[in-house]
């Protein structure tokens, strides 16, 4: 018993830690520019596309390589994405629009990689495989490279936003545009900026959920889904309250199957997500910014 | 600025417009048509809407004689776009080899009318309903999905278009459609042969099912339970909802209750996953499972000690003795195949159209009702999966074959038939 619980629960920090990964990155867009990014989970596709299609398949690089590689290309590709089509749809006169407007790139994005790409699901074989033995309990290789990989770039990011000075400028954006902007911030490059580290941080997540997915147009679906839900459970809006939404999702969602048939854990994270919205209505972690 | 506006209403306006043209127009745009090598596919694929134009293709526009139109609803698009793919390649290889020996009726060429139904009920009517307005097509292929059949199969009937629906439901062999004809073994005969293997062969005490939430898993769960109770042998139902991303409980109740056989009965996605996570958490016991790891897109997605042993229910295998299926499928994997083998989508629906064809011969003309008539009373058909024979409900296979994964590679194990 004690080690189904210690397996269940390794998942689910895993996969919690996905979730809040998928938060945090579309956060920083919501936090910098105001506009929600239906997108997102089609931009993680296109990450394991680029990385698994042109890199490591189609050009052979070694897997360092083409992680850098990978991360580059979304960087500039989230520059280009804020630049050209965020930052028109955001001064839309109704949310609506903008929302919309996403939605329907997502489906630009689907259709672009079906025919770069092809329709059939393929993966990297022998990428991140295998199982990692501690006692008796086993759990995947891939799991404890996403546990690591993901407490490095929060890490990472939360430095970023607060010891330096462009991640400074992102916040000072984030709280007020005009004061920003008034500082002498250049508002629409900072935006750009922020844009694409969330489409980095998508590519981080696209790389990371190969083992566990494979690639196929509908690899990112879910964990999209299951994102917003840890964002607007831990605290919509506020990084350390999605990163804390996310890991308990991941984790209650896990552990569920103690309890309930396997049939309905899919039910959970969105059952929490409801239970939330009418207890605190501002998150976990309600935080004004 | 001016220009910064310009351009952004322009980026704007192109992705209102791409709205339109979800389904397949987005090939409009500059990007590289690689999934086929033929450009009158490509064509095909720019679906002209519902003004029931033809969109030929296979061969040339300079048919002589009348040519026979053959619809295809294909699902080129959507969820299942890789299989959709390879159904056009099996129509395409089926339609030149007709050609090539001759044509039908006479010297005449068949042309195919390949529309794409996006994997989607809704979308599959709206292809019947383009077929449907062509006075010129005698005989439908496809769709696929059983619930896409069911969605298309009165708009056939009140038509009086002969169609071959590729999907195994049970329930539609209920259908009473005399129009409505079924190729593949249905999911009742492969479940049954599935519990028959577990029951006769494999003597299992505890048989564990991890099946997929939808109608193809249920179904095939509750067949392979009903038969196992009936022999006093103990089943362990987990489901898998669709989409889902770690079995881990599933595999961990299957494990802790000491199965000594696990029966898969999963939609591709989960397929994989219940694979790499059976094999990660140690559960070293005998498997059946649904015909997914037959087919190359699904079992390279998954490492070799996952699925070695595995037995499959299948309607197809490629590596087996019989000359036919070995000359097929070196001839699909050199002119056809773009690099792939051959698997059951490309079999089936190779064989759907050969029948059709088979059929239009032995009713002399392009007579829907005659085509009909002449598919009803099939008997003895050679195909690739079996024997085809015509029976009250319309359908024509009543076996299933059985293949093993040994080194990889599914190897034909046995042949079932139905009781």
């Amino acid at each position: 018993m004690l080690q189904s619980i210690i397996q269940l629960l390794v998942t689910g920090v895993a996969l919690g830690f996905v979730y809040a990964l998928v938060g945090v990155e579309y956060t920083l867009i919501w936090q910098s520019s105001g506009l929600l990014n239906v997108a997102h989970n089609m931009l993680i596709t296109t990450a394991a596309y680029v990385f698994a299609g042109t890199f490591i398949l189609g050009l052979g690089w070694p897997v360092w390589l083409g992680v850098l590689a990978t991360l580059v290309v979304m960087f500039i590709l989230g520059y280009l994405i804020s630049a050209i089509i965020f930052n028109p749809l955001r001064s839309m006169p109704l949310t609506m629009y903008s929302i919309v407007g996403t939605m329907i790139f997502a489906k630009v994005i689907n259709e672009a990689l079906r025919l770069i790409y092809g329709p059939y699901t393929f993966t990297i074989n022998g990428f991140m495989t295998g199982v990692i033995r501690l006692g008796n309990v086993v759990f995947a290789k891939a799991y404890g490279v996403i546990i690591v990989v993901a407490v490095v770039i929060i890490v990472l990011l939360q430095s970023f936003l607060k010891l330096t000075k462009p991640g400074k400028a992102i916040r000072c954006v984030s709280q007020n545009k005009n004061a920003a902007s008034i500082m002498g911030i250049n508002v629409d490059v900072s935006i750009n900026v922020s844009t694409g580290l969330s489409c980095v941080i998508c590519g981080i997540i696209g790389i990371l959920v190969i083992p566990l997915y494979t690639v196929s147009l509908t690899m990112s679906n879910m964990i999209g889904l299951k994102g917003w839900a840890a964002g607007i459970v831990g605290g919509f809006g506020y990084i350390p309250g999605t990163i804390v939404g996310g890991l308990l999702i991941g984790i209650v969602e896990s552990m569920s199957v103690l309890a309930i048939p396997s049939t309905y854990k899919d039910i959970v994270a969105f059952v929490l997500l409801i239970v939330v919205l009418l207890i605190r209505p501002g998150g976990i972690m309600r935080h004004r910014i | 600025m001016k220009i910064k506006k310009a351009l952004a209403m322009l980026c704007t306006a192109a992705l209102i417009g791409s709205l339109a043209g979800c389904g397949g127009s987005a090939e409009e745009t500059k990007a590289p048509e690689k999934e086929t090598e033929k450009a009158t596919e490509a064509a095909k694929e720019e679906t002209t809407g519902g003004s029931g134009e033809q969109e030929t293709g296979g061969g040339s526009e300079a048919a002589s004689g009348d040519t026979i139109y053959l619809g295809l609803s294909a699902k080129i698009t959507g969820a299942d776009a890789a299989n959709g793919d390879r159904m056009v390649k099996a129509a395409t290889m089926a339609v030149d080899e007709i050609n090539a020996n001759g044509g039908l009726l006479g010297g005449r060429k068949v042309e195919l009318v390949i529309e794409d139904d996006q994997t989607d009920n809704a979308a599959a009517l709206n292809v019947a309903n383009l077929f449907i307005a062509n006075d010129d097509i005698c005989a439908v292929v496809g769709p696929w999905n059983s619930g896409q059949i069911l969605a298309v199969e009165e708009a056939y009937e009140t038509a009086g278009i002969p169609f071959m629906g590729l999907g195994t439901n049970p329930s539609l062999l209920e259908l009473d459609n005399e129009y409505c004809f079924l190729v593949r073994a249905n999911d009742t005969i492969m479940a049954s042969a599935a519990a028959n293997l577990i029951i006769n062969e494999i003597g299992a005490k505890k048989v564990g099912i991890m099946y997929t939430t939808n109608e193809f898993g249920t179904g095939a769960m509750e067949i392979v339970k009903a038969a196992c109770e009936a022999e006093n042998i103990e089943v362990l139902p987990e489901a898998i909802n669709l989409g889902d991303t770690d079995v881990t409980g599933q595999i961990l109740e299957l494990s802790t209750a000491g199965v000594d056989c696990m029966v898969v009965w999963a939609s591709d996605a989960e397929y994989v996953i219940t694979a790499r996570q059976a094999y990660e958490l140690g559960l070293d016991v005998e498997v059946v499972a649904s015909p997914a790891v037959t087919m190359d897109q699904v079992r390279e997605l998954c490492e070799p000690e996952w699925v070695e042993g595995w037995y499959s229910v299948t309607d197809f295998v490629s590596q087996q003795d019989d000359a036919t299926v070995k000359e097929f499928c070196e001839r699909y994997a050199s002119d056809y195949g773009e690099g792939q083998n051959a698997e059951l989508y490309v079999a089936d629906v190779y064989s759907s159209v050969m029948l059709m064809a088979d059929a239009i011969e032995r009713a002399g003309s392009t007579d829907r009702a005659a085509i009909k008539d002449a598919l009803a009373e099939t008997k003895g058909f050679a195909m690739l999966q079996g024997v085809a024979n015509c029976d009250d409900s319309n359908a024509f296979i009543h076996s299933a074959a059985v293949a093993q994964i040994k080194d990889y590679t599914p190897t034909m194990y046995k042949t079932v038939e139905a009781e």
